[in-house]
């Protein structure tokens, strides 16, 4: 029986973005724009998906004069890749 | 990309792809390894005028003065210049804490050597050599590999220039090809992609 995998990293950009974040902690919206190819639009729906999930946080704050977005994995946001990781799993053994 | 549904095979290619980003994504620019090879040089230098041009008794104090300098501002500068540039990932902070350690064992040697009467150079090169070498690994950066060998190849070549004058001229060797060129090598690195 193949465990459900989680819908809201189930996705190609928000896999990216946390996969991204796993390995980062942080990353600033542009960085992160700039790896996953996607528009600022659809990332920020994204985003606030995954920090309404309580995966990331996102802060708001300014660099000189200019705003800046600062995303950072939250706990529950490791916990909740490590369990689709080992959910994944079951879907990539080879059928025997 | 898109918000798609994606295969199980997908995922695994976009989980290996991002987190191979996150790796090769660091804030190291090679700052301590610049600023700590020009500081040692200067050291050694002017350890070495003091000693022939003044009294031998101001030597030890350039060292402790300029070591707990160099340290104070090597601090100073990740605790508050370097986050306001860029946002330190895992991978900073595991090297941060593995250099950390190595400061609290460089004392430690120097007081051990003190006290035991010994040559501390060879010991600290191998510790150095040590570290470069774990920072290697962790940004899987050859050139701090290389670094680390030139420290090992120091350490022992050491007892073979027991000359003051040999010995300056190899710290500045050392510190030239161990610290200064893989310093400048992840500088231009990180300049490149703009992650200064």
């Amino acid at each position: 029986m193949f465990r459900a995998l989680d819908p809201l990293l189930h996705s190609e950009l928000r896999l990216a973005v946390i996969s991204l974040l796993v390995g980062a902690t942080e990353a600033e919206f542009g960085e992160i724009k700039e790896k996953t190819g996607a528009t600022a639009g659809n990332l920020s729906v994204q985003l606030q998906k995954l920090a309404d999930a309580e995966y990331i946080t996102i802060r708001k704050t300014f660099r000189g004069k200019y705003p800046l977005t600062i995303c950072k994995i939250t706990k529950k946001g490791v916990k909740a890749f490590e369990e689709y990781v080992e959910a994944l799993k079951d879907y990539l053994k080879p059928k025997k | 990309m898109e918000e798609k549904e994606i295969s199980p095979e997908q995922s695994l290619q976009i989980i290996e792809k991002m987190l191979a980003d996150a790796r090769n994504r660091f804030c190291n620019n090679g700052f301590a390894l610049l600023f700590w090879g020009v500081w040692i040089i200067l050291m050694v230098v002017g350890d070495y005028i003091t000693s022939h041009y003044f009294q031998k008794y101001y030597s030890n104090y350039i060292w402790m003065i300029s070591i707990v300098v160099g340290m104070l501002f090597t601090f100073l500068f990740y605790a508050f210049a370097a986050p306001k540039k860029r946002v330190f990932t895992r991978l900073d902070s595991i090297n941060g804490k593995l250099w950390i350690a190595f400061g609290i064992s460089f004392l430690l040697l120097m007081f051990l050597c003190y006290k035991y009467k010994a040559d501390g150079p060879p010991f600290i090169y191998c510790m150095i050599g040590l570290c470069m070498f774990a920072s290697g690994g962790i940004y899987k950066f050859w050139s701090l590999y290389a670094g680390a060998f030139v420290f090992w190849l120091g350490a022992i070549v050491w007892w073979y220039f027991p000359a003051e004058i040999e010995r300056v001229i190899l710290t500045v060797f050392i510190m030239f090809l161990g610290y200064l060129v893989p310093g400048y090598l992840l500088w231009r690195k990180a300049k490149k992609e703009a992650n200064v």
